[in-house]
């Protein structure tokens, strides 16, 4: 082992991560174990001995304690019943609209990312609601999934988000500027996903009716006004304490996480949908996902120390560092397909953990700012949530679609909206204050 | 084979309920981190042992847990040309990555996670704040919580060994 060289060292890792991951293996223990084999072949068994710290380290660590919080608010907001209420409102005051349901997906998706930070939800609870009301409307199948499932990625970059959590710890931003620098790339992207399905219906309306008449008045306008600011305001309360108590440095990210968990379960009370059934389920449920994440962070944590102190880190430098001919931008266009390519292979937690302590000394040395850097990683992995292997947003869809829509229809509905964060990413890399205005004004 | 049974569902019902009780922790970790906006900014006296005690519930929470979330194969993988197998094949690829994998790191993990945390208990390691808590009782959950993982593991590598051997599902 010692003899083979790092750029072989570094082919061969990856080789036996794909190896694992396509025969079926958890992501988790794949990574863990190709840094188990290679730390026996580099180092003998004492290169094991890390593996024990860095785990320590990753599960004690004071910043991913907002992501358990986090997850545990958004399967109670699913129970509360709330979403439900919010898209109906949503519905009724964009109805006469073309595109109607469509567009009620989007802007919920992006009401429901400012309140939580983890994307299964979302896409899970959105498509057993709309997909009904689509599918009575007669929408078109591709629009229907498309904007369910793209809507639904939303939530990991509008903050709170994981992702976000997991790019501070690893790049040493803190929480609340990167809340606050994707906060603008995320509403950039709802806008243009709004104004998508409006031009896409506007010239083909049979592929998303407006709401019919019979429909828009089975409630008087001042029943509306109610049901919508009742369903609203306290939805408007939980995005304004978690975000704000961020961003003017009442709380750090990890108590207002706790918070906002705090106000979800009070929610739940208030809607009438609390038993101690009820919230146990979702405590375990929350419990499994944070094990789950937590796992890829720790086999990934775990991966990296082994992929770095073999040398393989220096060979991706390597890498980069051919394109400086290009000038830093060729550079930074070379880490940013680097990301987008590993989003078709591997798993999002991991391309994090692996790539940020590559990436980041050299955008650093490069001179570029890092909460922009960071965020435009974010956004270029969001795109890794509808791109097959490992499109967490295909996956949720494709659990509750009804039956006559097959996988291929789900990919292909994606496309355009794939293409539309693509140009949400070139924006962002041409008007970087759109990144950095925000962070500049919040105070941690 | 009555006797293996028992030991099997003896298993799952041990990850199940370590699972299900250390799930709470994420609760203690809500409640904690309220106590600790309330202490700091509204008493404006913040403990001194709030934030590391945080750090120890949300280690509980995870390596606990880790069994009960095998046990519901929630820990993600990727099943797109998996999926396409017939059972046996599944069968002969789960052992094969199981020994390659989770049970080769699970092994590695649990004996240098026991020097880890004996290490840890010889010296009665105390943490370097305020607090000055001891760190072996965390420390201890890390061989404890891959224990619990790889006998879990362990139950479905077994499950397939004997659908391989008799073609019967346990």
């Amino acid at each position: 082992m010692m003899d083979m060289s790092p750029e072989f060292v570094t082919i061969l890792m990856f080789a036996l991560v794909l190896t694992g991951l396509a025969l079926g293996h958890p992501v988790a223990f794949v990574l863990a174990g190709t840094a188990t084999i290679f730390a026996l072949l580099g180092w003998g068994h004492d290169g094991w001995y890390m593996f024990l710290g860095r785990t320590f380290d990753s599960t004690t660590n004071n910043i991913l304690i907002a992501i358990p919080n986090f997850v545990l608010m958004a399967t109670l907001l699913g129970k509360s019943g709330i979403a439900d209420r919010l898209f109906r409102s949503i519905m009724y005051l964009l109805g006469p609209l073309n595109g109607a349901i469509a567009l009620a997906v989007i802007v919920w998706c992006a009401i429901e990312a400012a309140c939580t930070g983890v994307i299964g939800a979302s896409v899970v609870s959105m498509s057993i609601l709309a997909m009904p009301v689509f599918l009575k409307h007669g929408y078109d199948k591709y629009l229907s999934c498309g904007s369910i499932a793209a809507g639904g990625t939303l939530s990991i970059l509008i903050p709170p988000s994981v992702m976000l959590v997991m790019m501070a710890d690893q790049g040493g931003v803190s929480v609340g500027k990167l809340f606050a620098g994707a906060f603008g790339p995320g509403i950039l992207l709802s806008v243009f996903f709004f104004i998508y399905v409006i031009l896409l219906t506007s010239l083909q309306p049979h592929k998303g009716p407006a709401l019919p008449l019979e429909e828009r008045n089975a409630l008087s306008a001042g029943q509306k006004a109610k049901f919508i600011l009742l369903n609203m305001v306290p939805t408007a309360i939980l995005i304004i304490g978690v975000l704000g108590s961020i961003w003017t440095g009442v709380a750090t990210a990890t108590e207002a996480s706790g918070m906002g968990a705090f106000l979800a379960l009070v929610l739940m009370i208030v809607y009438r949908q609390f038993s101690w059934r009820a919230f146990a389920e979702c405590v375990w449920s929350a419990a499994r996902t944070n094990c789950m994440v937590m796992t890829i962070i720790v086999g990934a944590t775990v991966f990296t120390g082994v992929f770095l102190g073999l040398g393989c880190g220096d060979v991706v430098t390597d890498i980069i560092k051919a394109f400086g001919f290009l000038g830093k931008w060729g550079m930074f266009g070379i880490m940013m397909f680097i990301v987008f390519v590993l989003g078709f292979m591997i798993d999002w937690i991991a391309i994090i953990y692996i790539t940020f302590p590559i990436f980041l000394p050299i955008a650093k040395e490069l001179g570029f700012d890092m909460t922009w850097f960071i965020v435009l990683i974010a956004i270029n992995l969001q795109a890794s949530f509808l791109t097959p292997p490992f499109g967490y947003a295909l996956f949720y869809l494709q659990a509750t679609v009804p039956p006559g829509i097959v996988l291929k229809d789900i990919y292909k509905s994606v496309v355009p909206f794939i293409l539309i964060q693509l140009v949400a990413l070139l924006c962002s890399i041409l008007f970087p204050s759109l990144v950095t205005y925000l962070p500049r004004l919040v105070i941690r | 084979m009555e006797k293996l049974r028992k030991l099997l569902t003896f298993i799952d019902s041990l990850s199940e309920w370590c699972g299900k009780i250390s799930s709470w922790f994420i609760v203690a970790i809500i409640g904690l981190s309220l106590f600790e906006v309330f202490t700091r900014r509204i008493l404006g006296s913040p403990t001194v042992w709030t934030h590391e005690t945080l750090s120890y519930f949300f280690c509980a929470s995870i390596l606990l847990t880790m069994a009960y979330t095998l046990r519901y194969k929630q820990h993600v993988s990727v099943d797109l040309i998996y999926a396409r197998f017939k059972p046996r094949t599944k069968a002969v690829l789960d052992i094969i990555t199981f020994i390659a994998f989770l049970g080769f790191f699970s092994f590695v993990f649990l004996w240098k996670g026991i020097i880890f945390a004996a290490t840890s208990w010889a010296m009665l390691e105390r943490t370097p704040s305020a607090f000055n808590f001891y760190v072996f009782p965390a420390k201890t959950l890390l061989p404890l919580g891959i224990f619990l993982l790889v006998i879990q593991g362990l139950t479905d590598f077994i499950k397939n060994i004997v659908f391989l051997a008799r073609g019967e599902k346990l």
